[in-house]
């Protein structure tokens, strides 16, 4: 049946829009030790960032408002330190330099208009304004015995195989209302590095590493493959399987109720596809970013080549260490997006 | 240099004087509700908006005549959550988060109705300003418009009990004290039928 609905409202003004406000302190230490050639440097920073513009979503429906309400009403302190640390030394032959940096970073929200939710793990006051929150997995449905006898899912049809999760509210119904913050915030907290150059006579040598901590991301378990999304749902759209799917699968025949991957499906099942601890993965790494080893060619000087001159090896992200193993962690939840590269190259370096 | 140190102050000035101004714009082609209420052609256009917060019985779908113990067929023939969503709440998927059918906020399927009762003051509060309608027409309108805010807030009653009623129309600056009104009392939820 056709309806005509009439005018439309998008917005309502806001007279009342006014700018953000930030304080922020921040505090320095510079030090250098051994005739300088050790060097630490330390700041701590402190943002609180106040009337921040943002959704009043505590509007309650008998105000009758048709688009959502934005105003100053949010504030967040953002908190962390920077370091690095510096080292250079001539030892005869030997040339060395080492750094090394450390960054820690956190936030969290001190006020905003959100919802007065009768239960308290839904409130995102005092918690970072990355955090997530998804459902609680407890493991896949062994049979529809256990279904029946199970808090009912609110996502779409489920079956055995499908996967469980908890009732936190005891409500006797499993939907938006049970999640909780799951994990690290999506950003690190804590991001590192460290490395050498050193040189040898002829020789030298390079090395950097660099790694994030305190970061969590989410499987994705959809379909959808877009410039952000890439999710990794086998069958769907006609195409094929990842191994880590094949190899370790729920099917009748062999019923794991913690197997990777629940019940097969040629699209996705709205059920398994909730963000929930199922999917959720620890995101921290430790990344060989860079190493190079080099050969001066100062011997050709009578060829007319100068100094500077040198003949090379080096690598881009030869190695990644993590606990996460399906795909380089630093892709986070975009699984089959184009991967990180890594290079090898050798090279011969001239100037005349 | 004299010379430039005022041209700099003034350029200082006139810039701090615009500033405001500059950004106190409203957009080209914005629609405001005061446009609206205009010439008849557009005013009908906000007599529409009023009539459309009627539920939607007529659809399969979002229909409140599947809620019942009459209903002869399978109840899970259609697991869709968008989909039969009277049967839903037969079968225990009602929800607190995203009530079925919930009239109160407009969620899954329901019509928010308090926006349709705002729709009312607003149309009730415009419509006189309008150029090219009879004062008789006005009246129709208005007695029109009125019958719907009735029957909106009788399906509250309804649906929730003794309702909140606002008497003042919100504002996007409303501070949580005037948004927040006490639960209604049963004689007051009846007696604002007739407005």
């Amino acid at each position: 049946m056709n309806s005509y609905a009439g005018y439309v409202i998008n917005r309502y003004a806001n007279p009342d829009i006014t700018w953000e406000q930030s304080e922020k302190i921040n505090l320095g230490l510079d030090v250098n030790f051994m005739r300088e050639s050790l060097k630490f440097i330390l700041d701590f920073y402190q943002d609180r960032r106040s009337r921040i513009y943002m959704r009043r979503e505590n509007f309650p429906a008998t105000a009758g408002l048709e688009a959502p309400i934005s105003g100053n009403v949010g504030e967040v302190l953002s908190r962390g330190f920077e370091s690095s640390l510096d080292y250079t030394k001539t030892f005869g032959d030997l040339w060395l330099s080492a750094r090394a940096n450390f960054t820690y970073a956190t936030n969290k929200f001190v006020k905003l208009d959100e919802r007065n939710f009768p239960d308290q793990y839904l409130k995102r006051l005092g918690s970072n304004i990355n955090q997530q929150w998804g459902l609680i997995a407890e493991r896949l449905f062994v049979d529809e015995q256990e279904i029946r006898n199970s808090p009912k899912q609110d996502f779409g049809g489920y079956l055995a195989g499908d996967i469980k999760y908890k009732d936190v509210n005891g409500d006797g119904i499993v939907n938006s209302n049970d999640r909780v913050p799951l994990g690290f915030p999506q950003v690190p907290e804590i991001q590192y590095g460290f490395g050498i150059s050193s040189a040898y006579k002829m020789f030298d040598f390079a090395f950097f590493f660099n790694g994030s901590a305190r970061v969590s991301f989410f499987i994705d378990a959809t379909a959808t493959s877009n410039n952000d999304r890439a999710g990794i749902a086998p069958f769907a759209n006609r195409r094929n399987a990842l191994q880590i799917i094949g190899d370790d699968y729920w099917s009748e025949t062999n019923p794991n109720v913690h197997a990777f991957w629940p019940r097969l499906s040629t699209f996705p099942v709205e059920n398994n596809i909730q963000q929930s601890s199922w999917w959720l993965r620890d995101g921290s790494f430790l990344r060989l970013k860079s190493v190079e080893l080099g050969y001066s060619l100062r011997k050709l000087k009578r060829l007319g080549v100068k100094e500077g001159s040198r003949f090379y090896l080096s690598t881009e992200n030869p190695l990644v260490f993590s606990s996460f193993k399906l795909w380089d962690p630093e892709m986070r939840d975009r699984g089959l997006g184009y991967p990180t590269n890594r290079r090898f190259n050798a090279g011969i370096q001239l100037t005349f | 240099m004299k010379l430039f140190n005022t041209t700099v102050l003034a350029i200082i000035l006139i810039a701090a004087i615009s500033c405001k101004k500059y950004l106190d714009v409203v957009p080209d082609n914005t629609l405001k509700v005061e446009d609206i209420y205009d010439t008849k052609t557009d005013a009908w256009n906000a007599l529409a908006r009023v009539y459309n917060f009627i539920p939607r019985d007529d659809d399969t779908h979002l229909s409140t005549w599947t809620l019942g113990d009459e209903w002869l067929g399978r109840l899970d023939l259609n697991d869709n959550t968008g989909n039969l969503r009277a049967m839903r709440i037969m079968r225990g998927l009602q929800s607190q988060t995203a009530p079925q059918l919930g009239f109160w906020s407009g969620t899954e399927g329901g019509k928010p109705l308090y926006r349709g009762i705002r729709q009312v003051d607003v149309f009730l509060a415009n419509i006189d300003k309008v150029r090219d309608m009879q004062e008789a027409e006005i009246k129709e309108w208005k007695a029109q418009v009125k019958m719907l805010k009735a029957y909106y807030m009788f399906l509250l009653v309804k649906h929730y009990g003794p309702i909140v009623i606002p008497d003042k129309m919100a504002q996007p600056e409303s501070q949580p004290d005037e948004l927040f009104l006490p639960e209604g009392k049963w004689k007051n939820a009846f007696s604002t039928f007739w407005v």
